[in-house]
């Protein structure tokens, strides 16, 4: 009975052990404790019905209705009561889903993801306990524990650590050793036991590593980049705060002070924030800058390392390059993109490239007199939401009351956003994104976040006053070296690119961290560059752009479906589930041979010999599947006497045992003089066991074959 | 084995046992349990409280056993104007003597068979019951012994009857245990017609047994061994009926002592020198049900003292492994 509730124990602290890592994947702590909760609660029930002594399935029964009901009030209890009518809730899993595969470890608070963590969570744990108490197989419990971890590593991006994996290794020594203590009463028993746990849980913890290595990844891991860029709405805060130093691309440029490269424009607006927008993608020369601003050309040269991406990172507006590889550009945004091919996610990796760019920046004086009446797709990149909240567009508007133009509301907004009202911040308790209610937090309540907070923000307000916006995402011009730019995962920015007539899409840097912006700065580092527009009179004749031909292919233009995961990888996985089974399956055997023969051994003590013996014999009932009967020795060994079929001899040898426990157990100690081993007495008892339970096997296949037949 | 200061002997009370079992079966056919309980109570030194409807054969086994053993037997039918001094006895002047005389009351033998006790006055019944617990009597401030052995046999008509006193739950407590013979089956009762229509059946008994004999009996029951996780065991049934929610009375620590003794007895009848949990448990029931009264929830619902505590025992593990 003690073994019991140490079991239950040791399996509640086991699963619990697994969750830790978890705070790795969700910042949402109050689902993890619903998910801890919910183990705790499926345990005790099952513990308490055992005592009641309810049948198997009951228990289970039982548990699958506490395992609903726990998911049911951790979703009502964090999220409130409107996820939890009828109707709702039955969407949540699919919403939960889908808000998984489109978010980044870690995850925020959703209720879908919350019911989807404490479902698995508990259902790993009712798993666990039908297992391995309920079914008395607990070294079936390191399956669940395994999934719990792998399901763990797989669905963060970064490698798993060791520390998991004690974790892990903690967790299956705790079940199998509280397991196995029970009819191990001598020290070298003990000993067997420790060891043989030890053992087996280096192998499964082993195996694991090894899987861990193996299997994809949730996000796909392209080829080891440390950065990869394939939604861009997607990637940046992590590759901002988990990115690293190392330089993925170097550049040499004629623009001083570097330049901006720029990947992909985000010109739909939603609540959700800035995401792409549907393009039209053609190949073939580069069309004029939309707007055909004036500006400086700039030739840059590129060297990518370790970096992927479909999007080819070129400074804005570039008019022309050559780069290895099918590349084609969206017509509306002048964006780079790989075309269709086996590997568009790696197009970027390791090429080499040169462009030719239009360098767009506008001393102050001109941009304070530019209009924005004009833009291409209007619709598109002047659109707010409906409910845009009201606080939001009074500061639009009082910011920029005193600027008669669109190009001065402009520098006013970048002015406002650049000011000490703001911090810089890529601390996790910074909001991700630039969600309507992510840049509300951040103007009037946090005044902290980090690129998309403040040119989200910007765009925003921007778009409120009339002038069309979109998020540009990109590099920062990096560290320079002998002439040679340097430009790391770190250097990963966005910002936001607003119209102004005569100038096409003009760059602004809102953002106080990251120094100017590529365009419109107000601070004048690269103005003596910038040839005054006001002085061209006449535009210069641009030549006329080779029609592009539009390519028919929608499905270039949608982001890349999220890697493909090798099949190598779930080979792997296959291999390794299999061989977990395998060894859940043997390990109880191994255990049970090494008993019984640390058991039939004999030791000094008649005694402990003697209830050893009944112990194997115990054990070997539960092997074969029949229920150990009730009451002392021998009243159990006569109830048992029908399981060993007609074999007399057994019979015989499993009274006198029963007799001699008996004594053992109950008489004085000192009055105990009984067989030195059981060896013989055991080994006729299990042979018993074991032809009867045969025989009742075959006679149940044969009753089925004739109904079957008949 | 061989050592009797650490291992009873308990072939005798094997011995023993077989033959008064023999004895008592001739005449109550069918009802081994209440002949088995009346052993143990018998060498285990408690006293037995029979409750049945009349006419099953209460003091039919408690004349069978007295009768199987050759020693003093008083049978005293009680009634409502039944005395205490009728139990006790009487001071008496002497004129020859010019002194007081004792004259010994109906308790003043080996065997004792109160016949529906439930019928005297709480009085009487009280004098009845100290002499049971003190196993001597005190009349005009001389005490006077009670043979040993010394054993009551009592019964009594379920409270539900007339014109009875029902034993106040601090009497009952006196009483080792408390069995109900029941109804005979069909067999038994044909069978008991066939062999029982033309005179007394206990005219044919003769005794197998001696008081010497009972009280070495009781002796070597007395020397069974148990083991300490035994004693908690019983501790903690009998505690259970005293935190039990279908139980608003619980049974007191005699309780506990009385259920131990009766374990011993069973253990030895049984031919072992050690107890064993289930000496415990089947005890269980006849020595705890009538100490304990039914909260009110449990009586409304029409359950017995019995189901509670066998409830009681199922819901606490034996123990198994020392």
């Amino acid at each position: 009975m003690r073994t019991e509730l140490r079991l239950t124990l040791a399996l509640a602290l086991a699963l619990v052990l697994q969750l830790l890592p978890w705070t790795q994947l969700t910042r949402h702590h109050g689902a993890l404790y619903a998910a801890a909760l919910t183990i705790g609660v499926i345990l005790a029930t099952g513990w308490v019905l055992r005592r009641l002594r309810a049948p198997a399935p009951a228990i289970v029964v039982a548990q699958g209705v506490v395992w609903v009901t726990a998911c049911v009030v951790s979703v009502w209890r964090l999220h409130g009561p409107a996820q939890v009518e009828a109707s709702a809730l039955l969407t949540l899993p699919a919403q939960g889903v889908t808000f998984i595969h489109d978010s980044s470890a870690p995850l925020f608070p959703h209720p879908g993801a919350t019911l989807l963590l404490v479902a698995v969570v508990g259902l790993l744990a009712l798993i666990a306990d039908a297992v391995a108490i309920t079914g008395d197989r607990p070294g079936w419990a390191i399956l669940p524990l395994v999934t719990l971890h792998l399901v763990m590593a797989l669905g963060l991006a970064t490698p798993t650590l060791f520390g998991e994996f004690v974790l892990l290794a903690v967790g299956i020594v705790l079940v199998l050793v509280a397991a196995n203590t029970r009819g191990a009463d001598d020290l070298a028993s003990r000993a067997v036991t420790w060891l043989t746990a030890g053992a087996l849980t280096a192998a499964t913890v082993g195996l694991t590593f090894v899987a861990a290595g193996f299997v994809p990844p949730f996000e796909p891991r392209a080829a080891q980049a440390p950065l990869q860029m394939n939604d861009p709405t997607l990637d940046l805060k992590r590759n901002l705060v988990q990115g690293s130093d190392e330089i993925i691309l170097r550049y040499r440029t004629d623009s001083p002070g570097g330049t901006y490269l720029k990947l992909a424009s985000l010109p739909a607006f939603t609540a959700e924030g800035f995401g792409l927008a549907d393009v039209r993608v053609a190949t073939g020369r580069l069309p004029n800058p939309p707007g055909s601003p004036r500006g400086v050309p700039r030739s840059t040269s590129v060297e990518i390392g370790e970096f992927s991406s479909e999007w080819l990172p070129v400074p804005y507006a570039p008019t022309s390059f050559e780069a290895p590889g099918e590349w084609g550009f969206a017509l509306d945004t002048l964006d780079v993109m790989a075309m269709a091919g086996p590997d568009r996610a790696n197009a970027t990796l390791g090429i080499g490239y040169v462009v030719e760019s239009l360098e767009v920046a506008p001393d102050p004086a001109t941009l304070a007199s530019a209009t924005s009446d004009g833009g291409p797709a209007r619709d598109l990149t002047t659109a707010l939401p409906t409910n845009l909240p009201q606080p939001l567009r009074a500061l639009a508007h009082e910011i920029t009351q005193d600027a008669p133009t669109a190009g001065a509301k402009a520098m006013a907004l970048e002015a406002y956003l650049r000011s000490d009202r703001f911090t810089y911040s890529t601390a996790p308790t910074t909001g991700v994104g630039d969600g309507l209610a992510t840049i509300e937090d951040f103007l009037f309540g946090s005044r902290t976040g980090y690129c998309e907070q403040f040119a989200g923000a910007m765009a925003i307000l921007a778009r409120e006053v009339g002038i069309p916006t979109r998020m540009a995402v990109g590099f920062v011009p990096g560290t320079e070296e002998n002439g040679t730019w340097g430009v790391s995962a770190r250097d990963l920015h966005t910002w936001p690119e607003l119209w102004l007539d005569d100038h096409g899409w003009v760059a602004f840097e809102p953002t106080p961290a990251r120094g100017e912006a590529a365009g419109a700065n107000t601070t004048p580092t690269t103005e003596e560059e910038v040839p005054a527009p006001a002085t061209a009179a006449a535009p210069t004749p641009e030549p006329e752009p080779e029609t592009p031909s539009p390519t028919p292919e929608p499905d270039a233009a949608a982001p890349a479906p999220t890697g493909s995961p090798s099949w190598l990888g779930w080979l792997a996985l296959a291999l390794v589930v299999v061989a977990a089974g395998v060894a859940a399956y043997w390990a109880p055997r191994l255990l049970r041979a090494r008993r019984r023969t640390a058991r039939l051994a004999g030791g000094v003590d008649p005694r402990t010999t003697t209830l050893a013996a009944w112990e194997e014999v115990r054990e070997t009932v539960g092997d074969v599947r029949a229920a150990w009967p009730e009451g002392s020795p021998r009243f159990a060994a006569e109830r048992l006497v029908p399981s060993l079929g007609d074999d007399a001899a057994a019979a015989q040898a499993l009274r006198t045992l029963a007799a001699a426990t008996e004594r053992a157990l109950f008489d004085r100690a000192e009055n105990y003089a009984g067989q030195g081993s059981w060896h013989d007495e055991v080994t006729a008892i299990t042979a018993a066991l074991e032809a009867e339970a045969a025989e009742q096997r075959s006679r149940t296949g044969a009753r089925r074959a004739v109904r079957e037949e008949g | 084995m061989t050592n009797a200061t650490t291992a009873p002997d308990v072939s005798a009370v094997t011995d023993l046992t077989a033959r008064l079992r023999g004895n008592i079966e001739r005449v109550i056919e069918g009802k081994p349990a209440a002949v088995d309980m009346a052993l143990v109570a018998l060498l285990a030194g408690g006293h037995l409280l029979i409750e049945d409807v009349p006419g099953v054969g209460k003091t039919m086994l408690a004349r069978t056993l007295a009768r199987s053993i050759d020693c003093s037997v008083r049978r005293i039918q009680f009634t409502a104007d039944l005395l205490p001094s009728d139990i006790t006895g009487v001071s008496v002047f002497n004129p020859q003597s010019r002194a007081f005389e004792f004259k010994p009351g109906g308790v003043f033998a080996h065997i004792v068979i109160g016949d529906e006790i439930n019928r005297a006055s709480p009085k009487t019944q009280s004098a009845l019951l100290e002499a049971m617990e003190e196993a001597h009597v005190s009349v005009d401030g001389t005490t006077h012994d009670l043979p040993t052995p010394f054993m009551v046999f009592a019964t009594q008509n379920p409270i539900e009857m007339q014109g009875t006193y029902p034993l106040p739950e601090a009497q009952r407590d006196r009483f080792m245990a408390s069995i109900s013979m029941g109804y005979p089956t069909r067999a038994a009762e044909v069978d008991m017609l066939e062999h029982h229509g033309a005179g007394n059946p206990l005219d044919a008994l003769s005794a197998v047994t001696d008081a010497a004999g009972v009280l070495e009996a009781r002796e070597a029951a007395g020397r069974v061994f148990v083991h300490p996780a035994l004693k908690d065991y019983v501790v903690e049934i009998v505690a259970g009926t005293r935190t039990a929610e279908s139980l608003r009375l619980g049974a007191s620590p005699r309780a506990s002592l009385h259920l131990l003794r009766a374990a011993r007895a069973r253990a030895a009848m049984d031919g072992r020198g050690y107890v064993i949990p289930e000496d415990v448990s089947s005890l269980a029931v006849p020595v705890l049900a009538h100490r304990v009264l039914l909260s009110h929830r449990a009586h409304t619902a029409q359950a017995s003292t019995a189901d509670a505590v066998a409830a009681i025992v199922a819901s606490i593990p034996a123990p198994r492994r020392t």
